[in-house]
């Protein structure tokens, strides 16, 4: 991994077309502007991975769940 | 944005295609999307290749009243999107604690052009939403709008 010191105000290019400036610095936080091309997607990594997480948990009991949510609609049913 | 219609099969399908993936579902690109029945908010989306791989989908507001979001030009670019009356949105349940325990995803909405069925999950940057929001499953609310 390349890694690179910047001080507040100074910034990095990725090829020609991605800026990324470091806006401001307070203590372990750095507030980072990123400027790139409006079709490359740009999130924080954790919430990514959580979503990876997230959707593959998901899968998980959704049968039984429409069963249920199936009931629901059967006005004799107490399940909901 | 609230109202989905989408010319359906007979058994009320539409065939999804995900270009994007789904993030932990990255080998599925093709969904079948069918609404569980008439008159209910919920979907299910179920990967035509792996019938077992699915998500239950939610129309976020019929419970989440005040949800809205800007789409981003990217998304609206990739989907070919010409038109706002031809987005949908879904949101995903996910009921693997049970369903007292469900949760909907509103940080990351499944986006749809219901004109050529391509669709995507979008990360929103909102930090209003998350993606774990309680569901409380009460059936008048549910079933108060289709």
């Amino acid at each position: 991994m390349l890694v690179l010191a910047r001080k507040k105000g100074q910034s990095i290019m990725i090829g020609k077309d991605i800026k990324i400036l470091v806006v401001e610095v307070t203590g372990e936080t750095v507030r980072l502007g990123i400027e790139a091309p409006a079709q490359l997607e740009i999130f924080r990594e954790e919430i990514y991975r959580d979503l990876q997480e997230e959707n593959t948990q998901a899968i998980t009991g959704v049968e039984e769940a429409i069963r249920l949510l199936k009931n629901c609609g059967k006005k004799d049913k107490k399940q909901c | 944005m609230e109202v989905i219609s989408m010319k359906s099969d007979r058994q009320g399908s539409n065939k999804l295609s995900f270009p994007w993936g789904i993030p932990g579902l990255e080998d599925y690109r093709q969904f079948t999307l069918t609404l569980l029945e008439a008159d209910s908010p919920y979907y299910y989306l179920r990967s035509t290749d792996r019938p077992e791989i699915g998500l239950l989908l939610v129309n976020p507001f019929v419970l989440f009243r005040d949800y809205e979001f800007d789409l981003a030009e990217e998304v609206v670019a990739q989907l070919k999107i010409a038109d706002q009356g031809q987005v949908a949105v879904l949101c995903a349940v996910n009921t693997s604690r049970g369903l007292d325990l469900a949760t909907v995803n509103l940080l990351a909405p499944i986006v749809i052009n219901t004109q050529n069925f391509l669709a995507k999950q979008v990360i929103l940057n909102d930090r209003r939403y998350s993606l774990r929001a309680p569901l409380k499953i009460n059936r008048g609310v549910d079933r108060e709008v289709g």
